[in-house]
């Protein structure tokens, strides 16, 4: 309504001042040849102009034949066209398809897209799609190229570091921001460095790459209010298959049979025939989840503002989740003083409530395992227990397991967290070109965490006590930092310099922790009133950080451009002698499409060729690690009569006097190319990243007495890797479509390792000349399927045994075994692979799968017809393995207790061997079915749909009767389709550098389905 | 206009400077949570707190309740494994098959945890020195430095026995020594471990006030010393060292308190030499076990064993049936004898048949029809109803006297005077009320009654898995055991020594020959 008015206005406002000038009339087209309303045309050199009406249309007064027309438009390449008499100017705009003119963050600056000399993705806001998810990490999965990100953990190409792998986040220009800070509704664009000449400006704590978070701001305009709100399920995609009661008292009379343990009356009877429970379906809920966010954005001429506000509630399908409540809020000022002076402030907080049991460590984690364990013939609940729940007697049941419903509904979790960032900057231009700014800011946190344990039995009577504990984080860590910015042209050259410096110091974290037990009346849990109370935990850090840094830009006649960057660090995490360190870095890029010869090959809307080099730091490491601490913790001694704690103090952990930082150098050459109008775009990118003296604990003699490894700058490792990125957008009438796809290939390799030793970690191995955490084990050939197998095998290792040991008598031959003693039908039959005739640890271990994935891909695809949209994106990986770390416990038939469903095609005796791959069943595993073998690995391959969602823009004829200026309504659905052949909850699963691919029963990324409005003022 | 603007930006480039303009000091941090090595240790009060430090490795994993004594139980067929523990305690039954190898964590975890102890005495000793060297002779600092070579020479003569030639590290820094290689010879082991009790004996008192109770004495360090030259078949020696201990410090306890050496009562008494020291305290995780105490807030002390050897709902061991015949023997007329000790040891059958004797609620019949054969002795049993949630703080006790007297009765007996060697097996008869040996016995027959006192004396104090193998008789002993059991002659005589665990041969590529995956 106010643009047509507007526009009536100014057509007559301008009509009636210029009615005898000359006129030009025309109409403004898209590619597609639709007429397109609100185009500015304006005469060059002055103010006059005018804005195209709905079908593109325009007629402007009083130009002079040799004026000259300037179309502009925002997305689109804007045109400046000489009027030369015409008095009809009919003029046909492209779209800025991929934004080269764009501007993108780097670190202490912006750079036009087209000018990036770096590796740098960049992820806009219309890539995100319907945020439904509720985390940065989810927003960038799948749609970067060189990205992996598995279970909320962000790496950049590759595994650099034995380390601590995760990026370093700048969250509007504040290095080390915290993103729970951040509501990812209030998200503009996210950047992510990826190669040492975008990384090297951060110096120490650029070499996992950095990712720079711009969040939303006002533009100058009228007051603008987006709503946006949804509400829906989550849900679990998958469950375990479990064994019936049936299945599971055949399973039992098998394991205890086989171990020679004799059954108790009451597996024998038929009460435990009749199935209860399926303890799986108890461990999972349909969950709501809703969230709603207004913002508030506008600006003047010398002012803008934006104010966001958020609610989000969530809540997981895992039992033990009873919702997580969370609040954002978010300011954003700008103000132009004067010239010559801005002042700005940005201000984000989040507040959350949390009623979450994490069930990842002690008992919790353990009611992960019982809710495959439990019996099926036992009830959740109980009423003659006391504590209301079922619990199993391990006589008659003969299992050792804990009713994981009695841990988890006895848990009374309330977590509190205040989460806030408080960033504000001082602009000043002295002169022209020049421009001094100053930032700070102080990200800080405030988590109190309290929880509440009722009395309960588990475990076959093993009561607890009820207690009550309490423990507070905080952390507070302010910034300053201020660097001096000079830009000039000189005819063809165009230089940019930069300098400055960051100061982190009085940061400080800690945190407190008490308990109070064993209360007798529990209507008041005040620590202070329980009978029995004690502090847990009391810790405080400190750091800080001192860096210098600079860059010199270089551009010669928009064709060739240089970039130098330097950084100078020191961090308080190493002894003063290797305190500080330097890190350069260099890019070149070549716009070969400005070169005449390829302007003449008519193909290239856009060439540019670009290479670097540079280095980059790791210091994530713990504090203090060159000192040798003393240990006083839980180190005491009860002497004296009566007895009395003396307290101890001792050594536990080798020092590390001599660490100093892990650098990666990295040098990545790549290509960026537009076509056909740039509606195809395509990069590609190669990379070699080395990270040289990673730090990491190396395996010291464990006769020195010490618990845990000696750090030392030990390692090195190169991650090579190619990145595609290729994307179409096109248009059929009123059918519009892109498709963005990207695929990452990384190929990682330990290239030195300390002294040459490789170390074990569990499954996982890491030795020079594979990649880091290779899977290490034996591999399974099969079982054995009769007695007669068995012996031949203990011949053959017998005669192999006397050929290779002459001397052998025949009581040590009678010793020999092709595995041991213990081996019968049934068990796992593991290769010998030195052929010595025996499988033992030294010489029939090998490297069994692949940890870190080869390959990564993504993609995303947007339709829209009319006023229907869709988009729907996926996001997979290929070429890596996963560890199944509960096998033992869950699915290997030596566990009392119920098991996966794969145990019924285990062996069961000659006549009925099964599927010749699962082993009997039997107690105690005495013949090591469950030493760590290729049994316990399967394919974690997967394509995901991350994101599908199908929404509806309401016609701009009943918005605008509603005033409103846009509004959409959604359907939108998260993770809802998995094509794996992994038959556990998830393939994605997560872990540490040094043990990563263990599924630990990780829950599955839950499923979401929500319906949206949007709408917008 | 313009010159405000000027005095503005020289104004706002002058705070800028000099907030920036930083030096390097803020880099010089704090640790604020844990002191370090350069600035711990040098009072006399700091340093008993080190050798406290060393004590308190016999908390670590691997070591005395949690493992340890299990694992002799279960090499010397001492227990049964109930149903659950079968499966639940692999790792343990492993050791009753005799089927473990260097990859079990029992015995590597036992390996660090000595080592841990070794280190931790010689940081003692490290700082004791300097200390002296510096301020002079302190009584704290000597009796902590005697502390520590006391530990130490328990850990050597433990690696010593059960691992043969294995590496020496007798001081606190090793950078010169990291990849310690094997010893050439495991005399250079016994012989660390006889001086480091020698020293300890000239620096221990030889008791102590009631508030520092069962730290090592003198004594102590004589007993060790003695079974130390015992084991290595010094037998003049060991007597020597044996005899000093007969200096009315020590007694056995009478036959109505022989329960006292295992309860929670009178611990640290007369009969005891030395105790690893436990205490009850009320609460969860106050267990002693189950992964070390150390780096956790408020552990406790509590004692598992009891628990873990009586029926109780998380109950493990169970008494081994097949000794229940070992206190089935004839006295010296020929007639069956039942020894004194079937009833302290177990319940059932010939032992005891009722419990809790010494409570209100007792005493009552024990069911031995359902139960079958349970531990009586390290059990409170007679004292409580059930005891699920390591609700002890018994005391183990590491030496009595009643093992200084019968290793004097071995010495005498190998070396000929073998009347005053059964007189010292009297001496243990007679306290228990068994009948005494009065007959005239040749030196094998005397033997014979030794190995027997032995095993009655100390059933379940894993004492016989040792003994047997020092005797050199474990394979003829062990496997008509293991073939009733399993079916099976599982012992070699690899066993007489522990494999070289996996974790020190994949981590010290300086260690050395190991032969056969084993040691």
């Amino acid at each position: 309504m106010k643009k047509y008015l507007l526009i009536f206005l100014f057509t007559l406002f301008i009509s009636v001042m210029m009615a005898q000038s000359k006129q030009v009339t025309g109409i403004v087209t898209d590619d597609y040849g639709s007429g397109l309303p609100g185009v500015t045309v304006v005469l060059k050199g002055t103010t006059e102009g005018i804005i195209t009406d709905t079908n593109g249309n325009y007629t402007l007064s009083g130009v002079s034949s040799e004026g000259t027309l300037v179309f502009s438009f925002i997305g689109m390449k804007t045109q400046e066209i000489p009027v030369s008499g015409r008095t009809n100017i009919n003029v046909t705009m492209s779209e800025e398809l991929i934004g080269l003119d764009e501007v993108v963050a780097v670190g202490y600056g912006t750079v036009k897209k087209s000018d990036l000399t770096g590796s740098v993705a960049s992820i806009s806001e219309k890539d995100f799609g319907d945020r439904i998810v509720s985390d940065v990490p989810s927003l960038i999965q799948g749609k970067a190229s060189g990205v992996d990100v598995s279970n909320g953990k962000i790496r950049i190409r590759g595994t650099t570091s034995f380390n601590n792998t995760d990026p370093l986040y700048v969250i509007d220009g504040f290095v080390g921001g915290d993103i729970s800070v951040i509501n990812p509704n209030n998200i503009a664009s996210i950047e992510i460095l990826k190669d040492a000449s975008s990384t090297a400006i951060y110096g120490s704590r650029g070499a996992n790459g950095v990712i720079l978070i711009t969040t939303k701001k006002g533009k100058k305009g009228d007051l603008k209010i987006n709503i946006s709100t949804f509400a829906g399920i989550s849900f679990t995609p998958n469950k375990l298959d479990l064994l019936n009661a049936k299945q599971y008292n055949e399973y039992m009379k098998d394991n205890l049979t086989n171990a020679g343990i004799p059954l108790s009356d009451k597996l024998l009877s038929s009460e435990v025939l009749k199935d209860e429970t399926n303890w799986q379906d108890v461990a999972f809920k349909t969950a709501w989840n809703s969230e709603t966010n207004i913002d508030f954005s506008g600006g003047t001429e010398n002012s803008d503002f934006f104010v966001g506000l958020g609610y989000r509630k969530s809540e997981g399908p895992a039992i033990g989740d009873q919702g997580t409540k969370s609040y954002f809020a978010k300011l954003v000022n700008n103000f132009t003083l004067a010239k010559w002076i801005k002042i700005g402030t940005n201000i984000s907080a989040n507040y959350s409530v949390a009623k979450v049991v994490n069930l990842t460590s002690g008992e919790d984690y353990k009611s992960k395992l019982a809710f495959i364990q439990m019996p099926p013939y036992y009830p959740v609940y109980d009423k003659n227990n006391s504590w209301g729940f079922s619990d199993v007697n391990r006589a008659e049941d003969l299992t050792d397991v804990s009713n994981p419903a009695a841990i988890i509904f006895s848990n009374h979790p309330d977590n509190h967290s205040l989460n806030y960032q408080f960033n504000s900057y001082i602009e000043i231009t002295p002169l022209e070109g020049l421009v001094l700014r100053t930032q700070g800011g102080i990200t800080g946190n405030f988590a109190q965490d309290r929880r509440w344990r009722d009395y309960f039995v588990v475990g076959g009577g093993v009561p607890t006590t009820n207690s009550m504990t309490e423990n507070s984080s905080y952390g507070l860590s302010p910034i300053l930092e201020t660097y001096l910015t000079y830009s000039k042209d000189f005819g063809k050259h165009s230089i940019s310099l930069m300098a400055g410096n960051s100061i982190q110091k009085d940061a400080y974290r800690g945190s407190m922790g008490i308990e109070g037990i064993n209360y007798i009346n529990t209507d008041v849990k005040n620590i202070f009133v329980a009978p029995n109370s004690f502090i847990t935990n009391d810790a405080r850090y400190q750091s800080s950080y001192l860096s210098y840094f600079g860059r010199v830009n270089y551009q010669y006649n928009d064709k060739y451009l240089l970039t130098v960057n330097f950084r100078r660090d020191g961090s308080p995490k190493f002894s003063p002698k290797h305190r500080w360190a330097d890190f350069p870095s260099v890019a070149l890029a070549w716009k070969l499409h400005q070169e005449d010869f390829i302007k003449e090959l008519g193909i290239f809307d856009q060439l540019k060729l670009r290479g670097s080099w540079g280095m980059s730091g790791n210091d994530a490491i713990g504090d203090f690690r060159y000192l040798s601490q003393v240990a006083t913790m839980g180190i005491f001694y009860p002497f004296g009569d009566p007895q009395t704690y003396y307290q101890g103090a001792t050594v536990r952990e080798n020092n590390s006097p001599d660490i100093k930082w892990e650098t990666t150098e990295s040098a990545n050459i790549g290509a960026d190319m537009t076509f056909l109008d740039n509606r195809l775009n395509f990069t590609v990118e190669v990379f070699n990243k080395k990270t040289n003296d990673i730090l990491f604990g190396v395996p010291r003699p464990v006769s020195l007495g010490y618990f845990g490894n000696a750090v030392v700058n030990a390692a090195s490792m190169v991650n090579k890797g190619l990145e595609v990125q290729l994307g179409y957008r096109g248009k059929l009438n009123d059918f519009s479509y892109s498709i963005n796809g990207n695929y990452s290939y990384v190929h990682n390799e330990v290239t030195s390792l300390g002294l040459g030793q490789p170390f074990l970690s569990v499954a996982s191995r890491t030795i020079e000349g594979y990649p880091i955490a290779h899977f290490y084990g034996f591999t399974a050939d099969g079982i054995f399927k009769n007695q007669s197998e068995v012996d031949a095998a203990n011949n053959a290792a017998r005669e192999t045994y006397s050929a290779n040991h002459p001397d052998a008598t025949d009581a040590q031959l009678a010793n020999i075994y092709y595995q041991s003693l213990a081996t019968s039908p049934g068990d796992v039959k593991f290769r010998d692979l030195n052929n010595d005739g025996i499988v033992d640890n030294a010489n029939d271990r090998t490297m069994i799968g692949n940890s870190v994935p080869k390959h990564l891909f993504g993609l995303s695809t947007s339709l829209s017809y009319k006023n229907f949209d869709f988009n729907v994106i996926f996001q997979g990986i290929a070429g890596a393995d996963v560890y199944n770390a509960n096998y033992a416990t869950t699915r290997a038939g030596t566990f009392s207790g119920n098991q996966e469903a794969v145990v019924l095609d285990r062996w069961r005796s000659e006549s009925e061997p099964g599927n010749g791959i699962v082993p009997r069943a039997i107690a105690g595993d005495p013949a090591q079915n469950n030493r760590i073998s290729t049994l316990m690995l399967q394919s974690g391959d997967y394509l995901k749909m991350r994101q599908l969602s199908i929404g509806y823009s309401l016609p701009d004829k009943l918005i605008s009767k509603l005033s409103l200026s846009q509004a959409r309504i959604y359907v939108s659905g998260s993770n809802l389709l998995t094509f794996s052949k992994y038959d556990g909850y998830d393939p994605e699963v997560g872990g540490d550098n040094l043990m990563r691919g263990y599924d630990r029963l990780d829950y599955p990324e839950p499923s979401k389905t929500v319906f949206g409005i949007q709408i917008s003022f | 206009m313009k010159r405000i603007k000027k005095a503005f930006i020289y104004g706002l480039l002058t705070v800028v400077v000099s907030l920036t303009s930083c030096n390097e000091s803020v880099l010089d941090l704090k640790d604020l949570n844990q002191f370090n090595t350069a600035t711990y240790f040098n009072t006399p009060e700091e340093i008993q707190q080190g050798v406290n430090g060393a004590y308190h490795a016999l908390f670590l994993n691997s070591m005395l309740q949690w493992r340890y004594y299990e694992m002799y139980d279960a090499l010397a067929n001492e227990f049964e494994p109930t149903p659950a523990s079968l499966s639940n305690e692999a790792n343990i039954v492993q050791f009753w098959h005799y089927e473990y190898n260097n990859g079990s964590n029992v015995i590597s975890g036992l390996w660090q945890d000595l080592y841990a102890m070794i280190l931790r005495a010689n940081l003692v000793i490290e700082k004791s020195t300097n200390y002296i060297e510096k301020n002079g002779d302190d009584p704290l600092v000597d009796q902590s430095m005697g502390e520590a070579y006391f530990l130490r020479g328990w850990a050597y003569s433990q690696l010593a026995f059960h691992w043969g030639r294995v590496p020496i590290r007798i001081t606190y820094d090793q950078s010169d020594n990291i990849d310690a290689p094997r010893a050439d010879n495991v005399s250079e082991v016994w012989a660390v471990a006889e001086s480091d009790f020698k020293l300890a004996q000239q620096l221990l008192p030889a008791t102590y006030d009631a508030a520092n109770l069962g730290r090592a004495t003198s004594g102590a360090a004589t007993a060790f010393l003695g079974k130390l030259y015992l084991y290595n078949k010094e037998y003049d020696k060991a007597d020597l060292e044996f005899a000093k201990l007969d200096n009315g410090n020590y007694a056995l306890l009478p036959g109505n308190r022989w329960d006292d050496n295992f309860g929670e009562v009178n611990e640290n008494n007369e009969e005891s030499i030395f105790e690893w020291q436990l205490n009850f305290e009320a609460g969860d995780n106050k267990g002693a076990v189950w992964g070390s105490t150390e780096k956790r807030p408020n552990p406790g002390t509590n004692m598992l064993r009891p628990q873990l050897y009586s029926w109780n709902l998380w109950a493990n061991w169970k008494f081994q049936p097949r000794r229940v015949a070992d206190f089935q023997y004839k006295d010296e007329t020929g007639a069956d004898y039942v020894d004194p000790r079937a009833a302290l040891t177990f319940y059932g059958g010939i032992g005891d048949n009722t419990w809790l004797d010494e409570s209100p609620d007792g005493p009552r019949p024990y069911d031995f029809a359902t139960n079958g054969y349970w531990y009586r002795k390290g059990t409170n049993r007679e004292i409580k109803e059930t005891e699920n949630n390591t609700e002890s703080g018994n005391n183990l006790r590491v030496m009595r006297y009643a093992d200084v007297i019968l290793m004097r009765a071995e010495c005498k007996i190998l070396t000929t005077k073998v009347a005053e060697g059964i007189d010292f097996i009297n001496e243990v008869r007679r306290r228990i009320g068994a009948f005494e040996y009065t007959k005239g016995y040749s030196q094998d027959e005397a033997f014979n009654l030794l190995k027997r006192e032995r095993q009655l004396e100390f059933m379940g104090e894993g004492m016989r898995y040792n003994d047997l193998v020092r005797w050199g008789i474990l394979e003829e002993t062990m496997n008509p055991e293991t073939m009733a059991l399993f079916g099976k002659n599982t012992v070699t005589n690899k066993h007489y020594l522990f494999p070289i665990p996996l974790t020190e041969i994949d981590s010290n590529p300086g260690f050395g020959d190991v032969s056969g995956d084993w040691n």
